[in-house]
């Protein structure tokens, strides 16, 4: 799905050669995908763009942090509403409204059982492997619970991550910074931290908006990104805090409990 | 103008089919010698004729029904337990004719051209039919008295005439006296047989809109026979084209065809094995056989499947039942391929059947004509639809049905309950790409909101099998709530697997009580806690219920 042919050749152009090099060729946009517009400057690019693209397909994306499992959710809702299909793999417990409410496209998701089915055993591990290779064949996005990958064995997880590199997919796996297994070389890490949940106090309120550190470190990358999200907003949805003008800066106040 | 003879047809009419239905369906509960009376939507849809007698009419609101006849039993509209029991009727009369016409159970229609010759003339015909129906009823009354059971829905009535009206108001006069009605061909005597008939009979016997009836009858023309007087033309300038169909039927000149299409081919293919088999490879390869021989017929015909039942059944008696959808169509291979699906989940599945399985049926459910599948050009199916389908069909095929779902939505209270997993297998895939198109995925945007539910955001985790935790107030005493939803303390820490964290901020409670009319019922109160961990906040939603508090989701 990479490759792009171009049908019509140019007559100067024609002969083995040039049809060799132009089956070859890829558009620098065919290898991306793209991703949600409030993530745009972790990856350096501007948050004016309605669908950046900056994920590289074939990547693997670890997402880890407090807050995994919405980042990952996050990561799914450009992709999805831009035609690709993301398949969740082992991931019973995912929010499936909050999902919705990001944005991610449920009509091209789909939900697939543990293939592990929790053990280990030699005959599920074969099982695992033609699932999930089957997956990454039709699928552009993959989520996969970190008890998942962890199960599979390191020689079939690299089978499975060269796999992704060669169909064009991309690979998010979604759990715990220190307990995921060490032999999966994440290309992008995307760490995600609560900083703080808002709306709720001692006895009243209810939970309406959490802001988020993301940092954005990998492989290739120079150094570490940051940058400052509500995830999930008022409304569910993914959306940069913004950053208000100095002047506008005064002393805030703290608010006290009353009553 | 030029009007086609209309067919000479014979209709096989009872008044108060749903009591007869009732009586013969539950005859220890209802009896001919009860006032009986059909109720749908809080008016009498039919009664008997003691009920009649005693002035129940049809139309009557239920309060005016048991006014007039206080010791009026109420029959619960079932149509089909209707249905049901008219079918011995109509299969005792295919016996004798094939093509029938099944207007509404309890009325009857077939083309007389044939079996009046067969059985020498009309009247032998009706007294023919008359005799079958009763055949047929007696072999369903379980020893009752079929002229009991045929008085209390109103008698049985044969009529025979030129055209759909006038042989169904002759079958209606003939319940009524109580012999069949033969009226004479030609169209002079069938008029003359109309004419007298009020107008408000094409309601019931042609689907006139009542507000029609209710204006000719205000113009004057109360009997079918004005409306046969006046010339087409005048009715169809009052009426435009509905005139030219109301003097068409009040003058019996109707030529509309009863509708009579032969009764679809059986394609239900069963196997039965004289040896149960109990190996995947053996059960597919006699699968084959059958999904071939019915793809082989579909591909004769230009036809293909989209919907599919699926049934197996074990030596001891259990059964593997299932219905898979194809928006696409089937043919050999993929009818096949869900046979294979199904039986490997069964047999390989959490509960296998205990012994070999022994039967085998593959029952057509939607057949349509194969017109192709036509790939969008903009928009509509694309190439990463159709890889993500044949991938998805493929894990089925690895892991079983039931493993891959899609997500639509319900509605709740819960964040469990407001998206219902469903099968992709018998959701199947859209034309427009994307999974099926009857599923909902979001609500309406005007919807209402569910009363009760918590407002957005929504929990990024949710625990269909809530963790059980404690959460405990300054004294270290665990935190109650009343009946009242009152708290004993403030929450000050929640213990999880024996780690205990520090709650931050809390809200609730908020009372659920759910369901509380059936065996369902829910009492619990919701909380939102915010508690502080080594690696920064983290919030949840708790539920207390019976003095236990439970982790349901988390914010993750």
């Amino acid at each position: 799905m990479s490759a792009v042919l171009l049908s019509s050749v140019p007559n100067s152009l024609s002969g083995p050669l040039s049809e060799m090099a132009l089956s070859e060729m890829t558009l620098a946009r065919e290898r991306l995908l793209p991703v949600h517009q409030a993530l745009a400057p972790l990856f350096g690019l501007s948050s004016d763009d309605p669908a950046p693209l900056a994920l590289t397909r074939g990547h693997t994306v670890a997402c880890v942090g407090s807050a995994a499992m919405s980042c990952a959710l996050a990561v799914l809702v450009a992709p999805t509403q831009a035609g690709s299909w993301a398949g969740v793999v082992g991931l019973a417990s995912c929010g499936v409204q909050a999902a919705a409410d990001l944005g991610v496209a449920l009509e091209r998701t789909v939900f697939v059982a543990d293939p592990t089915g929790g053990s280990s055993a030699s005959g599920q591990q074969t099982d695992a492997a033609a699932v999930l290779s089957a997956l990454v064949d039709g699928v552009d996005v993959l989520l996969l619970a970190q008890h998942v990958v962890n199960s599979l064995s390191p020689s079939l997880l690299r089978r499975l991550q060269t796999r992704v590199q060669s169909r064009g997919g991309v690979l998010v796996v979604v759990g715990e910074a220190k307990s995921l297994t060490s032999s999966l070389s994440a290309d992008v890490r995307l760490t995600a931290t609560t900083q703080q949940w808002q709306g709720v106090g001692l006895g009243y309120g209810y939970l309406q908006r959490r802001q988020v550190l993301l940092q954005l470190d990998g492989r290739r990358r120079a150094r570490p990104t940051e940058h400052q999200v509500w995830l999930p907003d008022h409304h569910g949805q993914l959306s940069p805090v913004a950053t208000m003008p100095a002047e506008n800066t005064g002393v805030v106040i703290p608010l006290r409990r009353v009553g | 103008m030029t009007t086609a003879q209309p067919p000479r047809c014979a209709v096989l009419h009872t008044p108060a089919w749903p009591i007869t239905a009732a009586i013969l369906h539950e005859p220890e509960t209802f009896g001919p010698t009860q006032s009986l009376a059909v109720f749908h939507a809080q008016r009498v849809l039919s009664c008997s004729p003691l009920a009649w007698r005693e002035g129940v009419r049809p139309g009557q609101r239920r309060r005016q029904a048991q006014g007039a006849c206080p010791h009026l039993v109420i029959v619960p509209y079932n149509a089909d337990r209707d249905a049901r029991m008219y079918e011995p009727v109509v299969q005792s009369i295919g016996a004798l004719v094939p093509l029938i016409d099944v207007e509404n159970p309890g009325s009857l229609l077939l083309a007389t051209r044939g079996p009046s010759r067969y059985v020498g003339g009309d009247d032998a015909l009706a007294v023919h039919l008359l005799a079958l129906a009763r055949e047929g009823l007696s072999h369903a009354s379980h020893g009752l008295d079929v002229d009991e059971v045929m008085t209390a829905g109103g008698g049985l009535g044969v009529g025979i005439a030129d055209g759909r009206v006038a042989a169904t108001l002759a079958a209606r006069s003939s319940s009524r006296r109580g012999e069949p009605v033969v009226i004479q061909p030609g169209m002079q005597a069938t008029a003359e047989f109309l004419a007298p008939y009020a107008v408000k009979v094409l309601t019931a016997v042609a689907g006139c809109p009542p507000d029609l009836v209710d204006l000719l009858e205000r113009l004057g023309l109360r009997q079918l026979g004005d409306i046969a007087r006046l010339s087409v033309t005048d009715l169809v300038g009052r009426f435009g084209a509905i005139g030219e169909t109301l003097h068409r039927l009040a003058s019996g000149t109707d030529d509309t065809p009863p509708s009579t299409i032969p009764p679809p081919p059986d394609l239900t293919m069963t196997r039965v094995f004289d040896d149960p088999l109990s190996q995947l490879d053996m059960l597919v390869f006699a699968a084959k056989a059958l999904t071939d021989e019915l793809g082989g017929y579909f591909h004769e015909r230009g036809q293909v499947c989209t919907r599919v039942q699926v049934e197996a059944e074990s030596e001891h008696g259990e059964s593997s039942q299932r219905v898979w959808y194809r928006a696409e169509g089937m043919r050999s291979s993929t009818l096949l391929d869900r046979v294979r699906w199904q039986l490997d989940g069964w047999i390989n599945g959490a509960q296998p059947p205990t012994a070999g399985v022994t039967l085998l049926r593959v029952t057509p459910i939607d057949i349509r004509s194969d017109a192709g599948t036509q790939v969008g050009f903009w928009g509509g199916r694309s190439e990463a639809d159709d890889n993500a389908t044949r991938a998805i069909t493929r894990v089925i095929g690895l892991l079983g049905p039931q493993s891959v779902t899609v997500a639509s939505w319900r509605g709740g209270r819960d964040p469990r309950e407001v998206y219902e997993m469903m099968c992709y297998a018998d959701i199947g895939s859209a034309d427009s790409g994307g999974v099926g198109q009857q599923l909902v995925l979001r609500p309406d945007d005007d919807a209402a909101v569910w009363p009760g539910s918590l407002p957005a955001p929504a929990p990024a985790v949710v625990h269909h099998e809530p963790l059980l935790v404690e959460v405990i107030d300054v004294h270290g005493r665990p935190v109650a709530v009343n009946g009242r939803g009152l708290m004993s303390a403030t929450p000050e820490t929640l213990v999880q697997r024996g780690r205990s964290c520090r709650i931050v901020a809390w809200a609730g409670p908020w009372p659920v009580d759910e369901r509380w009319w059936d065996h369902r019922a829910r009492r619990a109160a919701r909380f939102q806690l915010v508690v502080e961990q080594p690696n920064g906040q983290c919030a949840y939603l708790a539920e207390v219920a019976a003095g236990k508090w439970w982790l349901t989701a988390e914010y993750a």
